[in-house]
């Protein structure tokens, strides 16, 4: 894989770990201002 | 309820990066979740960083600066630049490093991002286009993520297997 692919899946894992804790919170309208 | 795709694709040629994703929540509660503070703050920095705001004006010319917090204590301060506003359609910002008091390091690009909200139903989808000046900037920022954050994803690849 060259450099550049690693990276892009890197990004990518960075992105939907953000996005999976963004729909957790959304789920709990409780959750949204701390 | 599934999870999401996220649809990622990438225009070497012309530096840019898009990510699309949608959320099973309504335009409304998406966009505070991307306009407030304290609730960037508990989503923003993918595990196991932490986002920390210090400061955050949420209007053209403001801007929001953070420290994004590693595990060990270290961190990376952020700040982004608020261009453009159309409230619960747009956002147009730019995204620099910088010190704790917001003064932007010129030796690190900054990378120009267009966040697009759109609803439709009970869904809401958010596009983000993800720009660099010049293929240089793109290739630091490149060498950047490779040499210091692929321990990271792979962190995000073990916890994201363990869910």
């Amino acid at each position: 894989m060259k450099e550049i692919d690693i990276w892009v899946e890197q990004f990518r894992a960075t992105w939907e770990t953000r996005f999976d804790q963004l729909d957790n919170l959304l789920k709990n309208p409780k959750n949204n201002k701390s | 309820m599934t999870k999401r795709e996220t649809v990622f694709s990438k225009d070497l040629a012309n530096r840019k990066l898009t990510v699309v994703r949608s959320f099973d929540a309504p335009l409304e509660r998406v966009w505070s979740a991307w306009s407030e503070s304290e609730i960037l703050d508990q989503w923003w920095a993918p595990h196991p960083y932490k986002a920390v705001t210090k400061t955050m004006d949420f209007r053209e010319g403001g801007f929001w600066l953070y420290n994004m917090m590693g595990p060990t204590g270290d961190g990376s301060w952020c700040k982004e630049s608020y261009q453009k506003i159309n409230p619960e359609e747009l956002i147009i910002n730019a995204v620099s490093f910088c010190d704790e008091d917001g003064n932007i390091n010129m030796e690190f690009p900054t990378m120009h991002w267009k966040k697009e909200f759109s609803e439709n139903e009970s869904e809401t989808t958010v596009t983000i286009e993800i720009t660099y000046d010049k293929e240089a900037d793109m290739e630091m920022i490149l060498q950047m993520g490779f040499k210091e954050g692929f321990t990271a994803g792979l962190d995000n690849l073990e916890q994201y297997l363990l869910q």
